[in-house]
């Protein structure tokens, strides 16, 4: 419980901390205050805005980083953002298609018994897979992602089943 | 300008950070750099250490831009990570010493000195000597004095912000320091006589 009594004791301790005047306090005092701080969220709200800064003791500053350091530094926080930023683009892009790309290997095996070929179709360009078995396969649309490309792959009687590959530019 | 319309204009920054705006990462890089830097640099002491601390806190914040509620000011909320990170690094750095002991190490090397160029000799070598005396003293204080009286002398920071990033009550925040400077003046009692007052009781 709060022991407002105290508030006014302690008034002149509170009010030196408040600018700063340590030096003007006792250990015992110090005590004093903050067990009562930890008690009265009056004063302690009231304390808690005050913003004396320290004394001359520890003024001596410390050599300020130069532009060519800050320029430094921003780099390598803006060079972790963009990275960041792209790994979540990747993750966007191949989380959760990472069991497609097993299937996207297969067919990639599949395709690899069947015959390319390029041919134009309704009047727009398409790759077609064609197999030597029934059935046939065919990329339907190919998207870029920044640096991802992301390929839809479909396959049986009209297209009964799809397949999603994402691949990074690059990749071999 | 007037308080409420640099808490607009820093909402609408964070806002738009928030929304992966580089220019807005910029600009508050740009006004929290310094601070950010005077508190590290007073915890682990050494200036490219600090510059590491700056970079690794402001990575973390504007990585963790989309957990800020906002309930707190971004300086809060950032000098808090800075406050971590710096007493993260002092803590590795001394299991570093440890190890590194018996191999000759440089990790006590000099605290960060200043450098002003425009001052005669004589002057730079006692400013940086007194610099480096008083970090010195600083690293040895307990860490959590060490930690609050960064806060204190670089951070321009009230004490209930400070008592908000470190997670202690206020009364705490100001017995810490009340220690600490005694601790301070007892280390460098020709120092102390420049304090503000002088007369420590």
């Amino acid at each position: 419980m709060t022991d407002r009594g105290l508030c006014h004791i302690l008034a002149d301790a509170m009010a030196a901390l408040a600018e700063g005047r340590f030096d003007e306090i006792t250990p015992q005092v110090m005590a004093e205050v903050e067990r009562h701080l930890n008690e009265c969220p009056d004063c302690a709200a009231r304390l808690g805005t005050a913003a004396p800064g320290a004394g001359d003791l520890l003024h001596v500053e410390a050599r300020a980083p130069s532009a060519a350091e800050w320029a430094l530094v921003w780099q390598r926080i803006d060079g972790a953002a963009q990275q960041e930023a792209h790994q979540r683009r990747r993750h966007r892009l191949g989380h959760g298609m990472r069991p497609w790309m097993g299937l996207s290997a297969a067919a990639a095996l599949l395709a690899t018994a069947g015959l390319w070929q390029w041919h134009e179709s309704a009047g727009r360009a398409r790759w077609d897979l064609r197999f030597a078995g029934p059935g046939e396969a065919a990329i339907e649309s190919l998207e870029v992602f920044g640096d991802a490309t992301a390929f839809v792959l479909s396959a049986g009687d009209d297209g009964a089943a799809s397949i999603i590959w994402v691949m990074e530019n690059g990749e071999t | 300008m007037p308080d409420d319309d640099v808490h607009e204009m820093e909402l609408r920054l964070l806002q738009h950070a928030r929304d992966g705006d580089r220019e807005a990462r910029r600009a508050l890089f740009e006004r929290y750099r310094e601070v950010a830097f005077r508190v590290a640099v007073r915890v682990v002491g050494h200036h490219d250490d600090a510059l590491d601390v700056v970079q690794d806190s402001f990575i973390k914040a504007f990585d963790a831009l989309a957990s800020f509620q906002g309930d707190a000011a971004f300086k809060t909320w950032l000098m808090r990570i800075v406050n971590n990170r710096a007493l993260d690094q002092i803590r590795s750095r001394r299991v570093r010493l440890a190890v590194s002991l018996d191999q000759g190490t440089d990790e006590a090397r000099p605290a960060s000195l200043p450098d002003h160029g425009e001052d005669r000799p004589l002057e730079q070598m006692d400013r940086r000597e007194s610099a480096e005396r008083i970090q010195m003293a600083m690293s040895r204080l307990p860490p959590a004095q060490q930690a609050v009286m960064a806060l204190y002398v670089g951070g321009e920071l009230t004490y209930g912000q400070i008592a908000e990033i470190v997670g202690v009550p206020v009364g705490t925040v100001m017995s810490r320091i009340f220690h600490a400077r005694r601790q301070l003046h007892e280390m460098l009692p020709d120092l102390a006589g420049h304090d503000r007052s002088g007369s420590e009781s």
